[in-house]
């Protein structure tokens, strides 16, 4: 996933990685955020017409933000997560919240 | 049915027969007997077909008989009579039946028809009058009882009391008590659940005690302890009266359960319930919801599992217990557990949907929504009231805000919950302008908007950046509809202002806000400070927020992530070591998401060094344990 995300011209945000580490040890902690990891087995346990629905405990970061709105293009899927305060709908690499949250 | 000709036989068959109607098709054959043989015009037999069809449970057949009481001969006849028995058992069929109202039209054309009234009338008109609950027209009723001299009856009395009480005038039913010559156990017992129903446990304890000891029944005992058992502090009273009592019935000791239950005493409780001589399912549930409510909710489930019997009230505590202590899917399983029979099949009720909806919503189960939805619609629920509320919330709450708009829609008197619902559910998807929008159509139906309400329009304001209309939303409460903002609000204008960057009117807002700021306040004011690098700020609010919940992990991270933007990575250590030192722990990130019917949870591990590049072998890797990913299955 993170490979076609690459060749779309995603390039991680480590801006809310507040770890006092390299960039590498930041981005591998990006790739642990949990809605990550339920998009990722969304994308190959569910069909291509299907809307993926989350639910996050918290807020959703920026770069799992920028991830989810790439992958609604790349793939063609429309995904809603529910984080903490608010639903975030993204379709065709847009989300419902015009990055205001 | 064959028509005989002997009148003895064609009486009692079609006496016999009309108390058997249930279809219109019946009760035709029968008018249709009665018009060929005429046997109405004989008052006796009519007089006895009324009163056998007004007996009967069915709808048709009561309707049956005021059809012949009012609109044939017979009525005109009938109308000179001295007796009001009749008249009184048609009143009967409206006073306690599903339309009190009519009563009064059926009183006054008694009246009209000079029918003399008697003590059983007017207990009737006052047994509509507090169904109604229009207390002007049981003070009518009282002036006529007492011009018809009947004010001093005893009976009608305490039909007085009731009807004074059951509309919600509990001291116009004390002045008739007072103004009693005689009284008996009734007057005393209604006047003492007057004053328990009207929250005055006080007077009804000052009527207990003039009460002679040889009058008070197992009535009055139990409705002194009910009054006790909803004060605060009124354990010791009740158990008092508890030891007192010559008797206890089912009733007493389920009353003193529960009220030892509501003021915590679960050692009690449990000596109570196993001393209990009987036990019914009412028991059984206290113990249930007590359990559920102080958070044992494992016990709650062994209270439950060994009931032999249960009903949906006990059912729907256990789901309540679980919603309440975050057991989502508990709480669904039981939901489904009742509907397929496999343990105990009870029909749900409205309560039950509104238990498991809340469940729902809370865990994002769309196809779980949409399923109980459907089973709404099947079994003809009413979709309005709570019912209504709870549909619209969860589906605002699952990520479906057309599927809440089209249920908002279709409820035909919607209330101001039924607003605030969909407004809120609108809010939550930053649909801002529609939630503004329907905001104001509420205005214009002249729906009186009230805190809820803007609670969730200033909320769909922060959420959309509609920093002008909150301002507006705002002055609007106050000075329009004259409304007091509470924190809730406060904090609202808050977070309005911080997401949007206006830190520093922020804080003077928080400054100048006439109520002492909470937690969630101040947290808001902390967040948008880490957000927007806002250090000069957010260290002494964060620095109060400790000071204030040091036991709360979320002021620290704040402050943490505020030193970490300006790299004082030294400060940082001292944070999360302190954290170390109380022993705090960040609450993990999780995110769950539901396929075909199961719910997977995610988890972030510390242990998981794997980029998700090849899924499969990701997740493959997880099933076999070695990662912190956990799956729940409903």
């Amino acid at each position: 996933m993170m490979k076609d995300l690459k060749h779309a011209g995603y390039l991680p945000d480590t801006s809310e990685v507040l770890l006092d580490t390299g960039e590498e040890e930041r981005v591998n902690a990006l790739s642990r955020h949990s809605e990550r990891l339920a998009i990722a087995f969304a994308l190959i346990s569910s069909g291509p017409e299907v809307t993926i629905r989350i639910v996050k405990n918290l807020r959703i970061c920026i770069d799992c933000h920028h991830v989810a709105k790439l992958v609604s293009k790349i793939y063609d899927r429309k995904l809603v997560i529910r984080d903490q305060t608010r639903f975030h709908h993204f379709k065709n690499g847009l989300c419902s919240c015009k990055d205001y949250w | 049915m064959c028509v005989v000709s002997s009148s003895n036989h064609l009486w009692s068959s079609t006496l016999s027969y009309s108390s058997k109607c249930r279809t219109q098709f019946e009760v035709d054959q029968i008018h249709a007997r009665l018009i060929k043989t005429k046997i109405l015009e004989n008052l006796l037999f009519a007089t006895k077909l009324i009163l056998n069809l007004l007996s009967s449970p069915h709808v048709l057949s009561i309707k049956f008989a005021r059809y012949l009481f009012f609109s044939t001969p017979f009525f005109k006849s009938y109308r000179n009579r001295d007796d009001p028995f009749l008249w009184n058992s048609i009143i009967k069929t409206f006073s306690h039946g599903s339309d009190p109202e009519s009563s009064f039209e059926v009183f006054v054309l008694m009246l009209e028809g000079g029918v003399l009234v008697d003590s059983y009338s007017f207990s009737l008109m006052l047994k509509a009058c507090s169904r109604v609950g229009i207390v002007s027209r049981g003070i009518q009723v009282h002036g006529l009882l007492v011009k018809c001299d009947f004010g001093g009856n005893l009976f009608v009395q305490n039909c007085l009391i009731c009807m004074y009480v059951k509309s919600g005038c509990v001291e116009l039913g004390r002045q008739v008590f007072d103004m009693m010559l005689e009284r008996d156990s009734v007057s005393y017992n209604v006047m003492i659940d007057g004053y328990v129903k009207s929250q005055r446990v006080d007077l009804a304890r000052e009527i207990f005690e003039v009460m002679p000891n040889e009058m008070r029944n197992l009535i009055t005992w139990n409705a002194m302890i009910g009054g006790y058992v909803k004060v605060e502090d009124g354990f010791k009273l009740a158990w008092g009266l508890f030891e007192k009592m010559p008797k206890r019935d089912l009733v007493t000791w389920n009353l003193m359960l529960d009220c030892c239950v509501k003021s915590r005493k679960i050692e009690l409780a449990h000596i109570l319930f196993d001393r209990m001589p009987v036990k019914d399912v009412v028991s059984w549930a206290i113990m249930v919801d007590g359990h559920a409510k102080e958070g044992n909710v494992d016990l709650a489930r062994s209270f439950f599992d060994q009931m032999v019997v249960r009903d949906v009230i006990s059912c729907n505590a256990m789901m309540a217990g679980y919603v309440k202590n975050g057991r989502y899917r508990e709480a669904v399983k039981v939901f489904y557990d009742m509907l397929s029979g496999r343990d105990f099949s009870y029909s749900p009720d409205s309560t039950s949907l509104v238990i498991v909806l809340s469940a729902v919503a809370q865990l994002g189960c769309i196809d779980g929504g949409v399923a109980i939805h459907c089973y709404i619609k099947e079994n003809d629920f009413r979709v309005g009231g709570k019912l209504g509320v709870s549909l619209i919330y969860m589906y605002a709450k699952c990520g479906s805000p057309d599927n809440a708009m089209s249920v908002f829609d279709d409820i035909k008197e919607k209330s101001v919950d039924h607003w605030n619902a969909m407004i809120g559910g609108l809010a939550v998807h930053g649909l801002g302008c529609l939630a503004f929008d329907l905001f104001m159509k509420m205005m214009r139906q002249s729906i009186e908007p009230d805190g809820i309400t803007y609670i969730s329009v200033l909320n769909a304001c922060a959420h959309s950046g509609m920093v002008k209309e909150g301002l507006i939303c705002f002055e609007i409460m106050r000075r329009v509809h004259m409304l007091k903002p509470k924190l809730q609000h406060y904090g609202c204008m808050v977070d309005i202002l911080s997401r949007a960057g206006h830190v520093e009117v922020a804080t003077r807002f928080v400054q100048d806000m006439p109520i002492e700021p909470n937690d969630v306040v101040l947290r808001t004011l902390l967040s948008a400070c880490s957000n927007h690098d806002n250090l000069s700020i957010g260290e002494p609010v964060a620095k109060r927020l400790i000071e204030l919940h040091s036991q709360d992990p979320s002021s620290y991270v704040l402050l943490s992530n505020i030193y970490a933007q300006f790299g004082m990575w030294d400060y940082v250590r001292r944070i999360r070591s302190e954290m170390k030192d109380r022993d705090l722990k960040k609450v993990p990130g999780c995110s769950w998401i539901e396929l075909d019917g199961t719910i997977h949870e995610f988890f972030v591990g510390d242990s998981y060094h794997r980029e998700i590049e090849d899924i499969s072998s990701t997740l493959c890797r997880s099933l076999t344990g070695n990662s912190k990913i956990a799956y729940f299955h409903l």
